[in-house]
């Protein structure tokens, strides 16, 4: 594949405060309609927690086949939560990308995010103090690359995979890796997965006080409380969500295209605050334009 | 043959509850007492994690190198019904 050619986006899945599947959530996004909602017991007043779904419902559900579902139902039935909605995600983008008939060595995988399962670790952390046992599994499951081997496994992906951070900017950076990842390697198909940030009470403490997450008066409208851009903004509301990109190359005939990425671009501002720069995000956009071969 | 107690009976339900939870499609009813969990399609985690749930549902907190003699469902009772009745 030439350097600077387009992949094409034959799968896309997503789980979230809204409920599930990518073409619900488009449509909601549209409509206004919002997963915000109060928080009774937690650190925020609002929040916009995962919906509630039965996992194996939700997976034989999707245009798999069965020796597909089986292997998916067997490595999610017993995953925690946010996994599950994880697996799901990916089984939605797959089911599309029909990816079952691609070879498996040629398939990679990136897991955007770093410290995802906060929740968990503070989970452990509360057990171990109170000299309880923590549940033994967590030995092998508080690091974030757990997730790439439960979608690994459920999907018997076995070309390369890794996990990949960069902080609110995670997913973006996956997607840039995954594009470069079929120009330059021998992956056919490129799995690209926003895990879920399951924060914990420390971490949202952390951004409720540092002013970043919302804790004015809670407005009527409990969706009007998340406002980017906007005068009144006052800090983002903690959601939990999950979303999938399948890569593949364009070339390929067998596989519907939905979109297509025609490059990107990353940099760095040289600095450790969250605050925007001016200059990085003219001088990042200009060279995703050039990448990409549009101006 | 062995003559199974009401705190044995109790133990094993909720063992057979817990591995129903780990693996899909299991029923608790298809398990026996005198299998082991691998023969139910658990591995080694699923295994572990098993005891540690039974342990939450019973109030215990036994060290894990008690567990070393454990080779079948039978045994893992035995243990738990001991430190059951030693608490």
């Amino acid at each position: 594949m030439t350097a600077g050619s387009a992949v094409a986006i034959t799968g896309v899945g997503i789980v979230s405060s809204l409920g599930i599947g990518a073409k619900s959530f488009c449509n909601d996004l549209m409509n206004g309609i919002s997963g915000i909602c109060p928080n009774a017991h937690g650190v925020t007043q609002v929040w916009a927690p995962f919906a509630e779904f039965d996992f194996s419902t939700e997976i034989k559900r999707l245009n798999l086949s069965e020796d597909c579902q089986n292997k998916v139902i067997r490595t999610g039935f017993r995953a925690s939560p946010p996994i599950q909605a994880t697996i799901l995600a990916v089984a939605e983008a797959w089911s599309q990308a029909e990816l079952s008939r691609a070879s498996p060595e040629k398939i990679g995988l990136i897991v955007a995010g770093s410290n995802v399962n906060q929740l968990d670790v503070f989970d452990a952390y509360q057990r171990s103090f109170q000299q309880r046992q923590v549940r033994p599994s967590y030995g092998a499951q508080f690091m974030d690359s757990h997730y790439v081997g439960s979608i690994s496994e459920a999907f018997s992906i076995n070309g390369e995979g890794y996990t990949l951070g960069g902080a609110s900017a995670s997913s973006g950076v996956a997607l840039l890796h995954g594009y470069r990842a079929l120009h330059c390697s021998e992956m056919e198909a490129m799995v690209v997965v926003g895990a879920p940030m399951m924060l914990s009470q420390v971490e949202l403490n952390g951004f409720v006080n540092i002013g970043a997450h919302f804790n004015a008066k809670v407005p009527e409208v409990h969706a009007f409380a998340c406002r980017p851009f906007d005068v009144e903004a006052a800090g983002f509301v903690y959601g939990q969500g999950t979303g999938v990109i399948i890569f593949q190359r364009e070339q390929d005939p067998a596989h519907r295209t939905m979109a297509r990425m025609l490059g990107g671009s990353m940099c760095l501002d040289g600095n450790q605050s969250t605050n925007p720069s001016v200059d990085g995000e003219v001088r990042v956009m200009s060279a995703a334009l050039e990448n990409a071969g549009i101006i | 043959m062995n003559v199974v107690t009401d705190t044995e009976n109790l133990v094993f339900t909720i063992i057979a509850e817990k591995a129903a939870a780990i693996i899909p499609g299991l029923e608790p009813s298809s398990i026996s007492m005198d299998g082991k969990l691998e023969d139910y399609g658990c591995n080694s985690i699923d295994r572990t994690d098993i005891v540690w749930m039974v342990q939450e549902a019973l109030g215990l907190n036994i060290p894990v190198a008690e567990f070393s003699g454990v080779s079948d469902i039978r045994s893992l009772i035995e243990l738990l019904v001991r430190h059951m009745d030693a608490q």
